[in-house]
């Protein structure tokens, strides 16, 4: 079930850069991470799954350039991407609020981590801790968030959060320190 | 257990095990995302052949047109207006009295066909 694939997904800091990798491969090596930093971005699997084939669709259009941009490039795209979503998802949520309505709860945590072969302690544990972060990520500023799950989950450099980010790695730097500070006080839970 | 800060304990390592065991729906998903992602470029090949026949076509209509001999020019006909404003006043009230004159005489056909 769960998991049959994952040697595809590319260790903490080994994303692809190499020059030799074919669009295809990068694609499958960061696919799953993008969909994850999606959906904690999000809250939101369909639309995170949807950000992540939007921004692999955007990426084809660069595919002459270098492959070491790709990096860099993809990351900015599905950050906006990501943005947009957000954005919209702000207007719908105002909208049916005033309606009276509430938006569809999102998928069970639990679901999103599905793995019949483990602890079911630690399964739950997980979900737990998935849905936290998520909620602790949500309520961030939007550049705290970035800076936070493209360098300290998605595990690159400041270089290329900055490029990502479309600023200087001084701001990723602040971004990150303050995104740090919040998050601290949100998840003392995990402690 | 995150290299950065200690107080965010297992952060990192909870995003990557959440990468490493996407569900079997959304690997199938982001799968075929990214095989309908690297397809465009041969559909815009194929829709590139469109705009290539458009241009083949005119350029054979321009080399037809440069090839065929010129047909004899017409000259069109010219008109002359040369009756003043009263003349055509006078033309026309004389064919609307002799217009209504004949309606005020003319047989007005009934359902059997016959004038009335």
């Amino acid at each position: 079930m769960a998991g049959l694939d994952a040697p595809r997904v590319m260790p903490f800091d080994a994303a692809p850069t190499a020059a030799a990798i074919t669009l295809d491969q990068f694609l499958a090596g960061v696919e799953r991470r993008a969909f994850r930093m999606a959906e904690l971005a999000l809250g939101h699997r369909e639309d995170a799954l949807d950000a992540v084939q939007e921004a692999m669709m955007k990426l084809v259009s660069y595919r002459e350039r270098p492959s070491e941009e790709w990096t860099p490039l993809f990351w900015s795209i599905l950050r906006r991407q990501v943005t947009d979503r957000h954005r919209r998802d702000t207007v719908r949520r105002g909208v049916m609020a005033v309606l009276g309505r509430k938006l569809e709860p999102s998928e069970d945590p639990l679901e999103m981590l599905p793995d019949p072969g483990e602890d079911p302690a630690r399964r739950h544990a997980d979900g737990e801790a998935w849905a936290a972060l998520g909620r602790a990520l949500r309520k961030l500023p939007r550049r705290q968030r970035e800076a936070y799950l493209l360098r300290e989950l998605q595990g690159l450099d400041v270089a290329q959060t900055a490029a990502a980010m479309g600023c200087s790695d001084g701001s990723v730097k602040t971004h990150l320190s303050r995104a740090m500070s919040a998050l601290r006080l949100q998840l003392e839970d995990w402690r | 257990m995150t290299s950065h800060d200690p107080h965010i304990p297992h952060a990192r390592d909870l995003f990557n095990r959440a990468s490493a065991r996407v569900g079997l729906g959304a690997a199938q998903r982001l799968r075929r995302a990214r095989q309908h992602a690297l397809q465009p470029r041969q559909r815009a090949r194929r829709a590139g052949l469109v705009p290539a026949g458009a241009f083949a076509a005119a350029v054979l209509a321009l080399g037809l047109a440069w090839w065929m001999p010129p047909r004899p020019a017409v000259a069109p006909d010219v008109i002359t207006v040369t009756a003043s404003d009263e003349e055509i006043d006078g033309l026309m009230a004389e064919e609307d009295s002799e217009l209504y004159a004949w309606l005020a005489d003319a047989p007005v056909a009934t359902r059997a066909g016959s004038p009335q």
